[in-house]
């Protein structure tokens, strides 16, 4: 799982069958310690209802698809989880 | 997941008896301002019903197994909805000319 930040959302009509009733989020990787972004933009399917702005966790490759209960989603990333706080003590671990 | 939009229609005469129903299309990978990266990719898409200039996401790896319910098929990359439009937020519009 990773963090990230939400940015924005896509329309589409046409999709494939199990998306029905499913969000697609634009997210963006958040590095923990500065909350600056990071990395390439990320089309994510959202499981929970999130709102841009928010920072969340999401998952990648297999396990994706099994954010949605008994059915079968056809996903590569998904978002599981909106964050609250992160909490991390500089300087350590290292 | 990816966005991209579709270069070509790929046919092939030879096939695995495994991905017979499926259609191999041509995607580039785009920026979120819709110009384009130098990427490219070979997507499965059995559905849908797309044509070359459609703007796509696309799936990577194995979760592009499901593409026809229990079905499995030996599938890498496919395409999973037709995008209509992109919304991001006024304070995030600096990102679409960066990635």
């Amino acid at each position: 799982m990773f963090l990230a930040k939400v940015i924005g959302k896509t329309w589409s009509d046409h999709k494939h069958y199990s998306y029905d009733g499913i969000d697609i989020k634009i997210i963006r990787d958040v590095n923990p310690e500065t909350g600056g972004l990071i990395n390439k933009p990320i089309f994510a399917l959202d499981a929970i209802g999130t709102a841009i702005g928010e920072i969340v966790a999401y998952e990648v490759s297999a396990e994706a698809g099994k954010a949605f209960e008994d059915k079968k989603v056809l996903a590569d990333a998904t978002i599981t989880a909106i964050i609250d706080s992160v909490d991390i003590v500089k300087g350590e671990g290292k | 997941m990816d966005f991209g939009i579709i270069k070509k229609e790929l046919v092939c005469t030879v096939k695995d008896p495994a991905i017979k129903s499926v259609k191999l299309y041509l995607v580039q990978l785009l920026k979120l301002n819709r110009t384009e990266r130098k990427e490219y990719m070979v997507c499965a898409e059995n559905t849908l019903g797309l044509g070359v200039g459609d703007y796509v996401l696309v799936i990577k790896g194995s979760p592009c197994r499901q593409l026809e319910g229990n079905k499995e098929m030996p599938i890498d990359n496919a395409i999973s909805a037709k995008v209509d439009s992109i919304f991001i937020e006024e304070r995030y519009k600096f990102l679409l000319n960066q990635v």
